[in-house]
C-alpha cells in the first residue's frame, strides 16, 4: 500500500469536517478491498485522472449521512435525504477530493477531479475494475465515514 | 452572436482613449466607463458588463474596493486589473478582490488581445460544449449499440436544470467521470437482463459469469465515454476532455441521483431492453491570468 496515495485523502478528511462543523474525527483503520464490495446509505463517486488515474468512492450510511448534510446546514433538521440535502453531500464529496488533490500537488503529483455522481440504496455492490482498493474509515462525532481509494 | 460588453475604469483620460481603441478592435461594446469608486457604484447594475478594465489607483480609493464593489453587484462580470505597478503583493491583492487577470502599463496590444482571448475562451468552450455534449453522447451510445443489433430507438429525451431528481435503477449502472475545461460526469442504467443479452451477443456466448457481466459493462462506460469525448475534442481541443476508469453499482435498491448539475437524460428502447443514460457538465473556474 503506498501511503503517498492515502494520505492526501487522510488529511482533506481531518482538515475539511472541522469546517463544516465537526469536532471529533478520528481514523478507525485502514484495510484493503477487493475490487467489489458491499455499501448500504449513500455513495458518492468521483473520477480522478493526471499523474495518478482511478476514483474515489464515499460511503455513509443513511442515517449518517442526514447527520452530516444536517450539520453542513445548520442544524437544520434532515428527515428524509431532500434535494438540499444531496447538494450539500455532493459539495462534500467535491470539497473533500478537490482538498485531496491539492494535498496530492503539494507531494509533486498532479490530478484532477470529475464532478461526483450520486447513488443511494441498500445492498449495493461496488465494482472499481481495481485489484487494490483501499479503504479508509472514519468516525465524524460518531458518523462512520469510509473513503474507498482505487488509484494507479 | 451579440457583441461582449465592457466598462473602463480609469481615472485618467488618456488611457480611457487607448482602452476604448484597443476594445473596440477586439469587437467588445463599450458600454460605460467610471472615473471613481462613486461612479462605479451608480453606474454597475444598470452596465452589467462582461468585462471590466481596472485601474488600480482611482481618484477616491483603490481598483481593489472598486473590483471587490463589482464582484458583489455583477459576479458575471471579468475584471482585468490594470496598473502602471505590477508586483507579487499587488498581484496577490488584486486576485484575492477578484481580478481575473493582471496586465501592467504601458500596455502592449499583443498581450491585451492574448489575455482577453483566453478570459473569454472558457465562456465560449462552455457554450460549444453545452451545444454539443448531448448529441455526442448520444451519438456514440447509438453507435456503439448498433454493433450489437439491438435496434436502439429513443423514447424519451429530458433535460434536468436546477431541480435534483432521483431515478430508480433498473438493476445495474456504470458511472464515468469525465475531467477537462470543463468536467461533468456520465451514468448508464439497465437491467441485467439488458446488460446480459448485450455481453453475450459482445462476447458471443451463451452462458455469461457475473464477473464477465461487470466487465463488459465497464467496458461498455468506457467506450461510450471515451469516444465521445474523443467526438468532443476535436470540435476544440481546448476541452480536453478525458475520462476516468469505470465504476459500476449493482443492486435491486440503487436510486441514481441527478440534478445536482446541469444535465439531459436519454431512454432508449432496445430489442434487449431499455437503456438510460444520464450525462452533464458543470462549469469550470476561471484560471488566473
Amino acid at each position: 500500500m503506498d501511503v503517498r496515495l492515502i494520505n492526501p485523502f487522510i488529511g482533506a478528511v481531518t482538515g475539511i469536517m472541522p469546517q463544516i462543523g465537526f469536532s471529533n474525527i478520528t481514523r478507525k483503520g485502514i484495510s484493503l478491498k477487493e475490487k467489489k464490495f458491499m455499501v448500504s446509505g449513500v455513495v458518492l463517486t468521483l473520477g480522478i485522472v493526471g499523474d495518478k488515474k482511478g476514483n474515489v468512492v464515499y460511503s455513509i450510511d443513511m442515517d449518517g449521512a442526514k447527520k452530516i448534510a444536517s450539520t453542513m446546514m445548520m442544524g437544520m433538521p434532515v428527515d428524509q435525504l431532500d434535494d438540499m440535502s444531496k447538494s450539500a453531500l455532493s459539495e462534500l464529496s467535491n470539497m473533500l477530493t478537490a482538498n485531496a488533490s491539492i494535498n496530492f500537488s503539494n507531494d509533486g503529483i498532479n490530478v484532477d477531479i470529475s464532478v461526483p455522481t450520486m447513488m443511494y440504496g441498500e445492498d449495493i455492490e461496488i465494482n472499481l475494475q481495481k485489484d487494490n482498493v483501499v479503504c479508509i474509515d472514519f468516525d465524524v462525532d460518531g458518523i462512520m465515514l469510509s473513503v474507498n481509494v482505487a488509484l494507479d | 452572436m451579440s457583441k461582449l460588453k465592457a466598462m473602463i475604469v480609469d481615472d485618467s483620460s488618456f488611457s480611457i482613449t487607448i482602452l476604448r481603441s484597443l476594445l473596440e478592435k477586439k469587437g467588445f461594446e463599450i458600454i460605460c466607463e467610471a472615473q471613481s469608486i462613486v461612479d462605479v457604484k451608480e453606474k454597475i447594475i444598470d452596465c452589467k458588463p462582461d468585462l471590466v478594465t481596472m485601474d488600480m489607483t482611482l481618484s477616491d480609493g483603490d481598483g481593489l474596493e472598486a473590483s471587490k464593489l463589482i464582484v458583489e453587484k455583477s459576479p458575471n462580470s471579468k475584471i482585468m486589473a490594470i496598473s502602471a505597478m505590477m508586483d507579487a503583493e499587488i498581484i496577490k491583492k488584486a486576485k484575492e478582490a477578484g481580478a481575473k487577470a493582471y496586465i501592467q502599463k504601458p500596455i502592449d496590444e499583443e498581450e491585451f488581445n492574448s489575455i482577453v482571448d483566453k478570459l473569454f475562451a472558457g465562456e465560449e468552450l462552455y457554450r460549444l460544449l453545452s451545444d454539443n455534449y448531448f448529441e455526442a453522447f448520444k451519438e456514440s451510445l447509438m453507435t456503439y449499440l448498433k454493433r450489437f443489433q439491438v435496434n436502439p430507438s429513443v423514447k424519451s429525451e429530458e433535460q434536468t436544470n436546477s431541480h435534483i431528481k432521483s431515478k430508480k435503477s433498473s438493476g445495474i449502472s456504470v458511472t464515468i467521470g469525465i475531467i477537462g475545461r470543463h468536467c461533468g460526469r456520465l451514468v448508464i442504467d439497465m437491467s441485467d437482463d439488458t446488460i446480459i443479452e448485450l455481453a453475450k451477443r459482445a462476447l458471443n456466448k451463451s452462458e455469461l459469469a457475473k464477473d464477465e457481466m461487470i466487465a463488459f459493462f465497464g467496458e461498455f462506460g468506457n467506450i461510450v465515454g471515451g469516444n465521445a469525448c474523443s467526438m468532443l475534442n476535436t470540435f476544440n481541443r481546448g476541452l480536453s476532455l478525458r475520462v476516468s476508469p469505470p465504476t459500476i453499482f449493482h443492486g435491486k435498491d440503487l436510486t441514481i441521483s441527478i440534478g445536482e448539475i446541469k444535465s439531459t437524460s436519454l431512454v432508449l428502447q432496445s430489442n434487449a431492453g431499455e437503456i438510460f443514460m444520464n450525462i452533464g457538465f458543470q462549469r469550470g473556474d476561471d484560471e488566473w491570468m
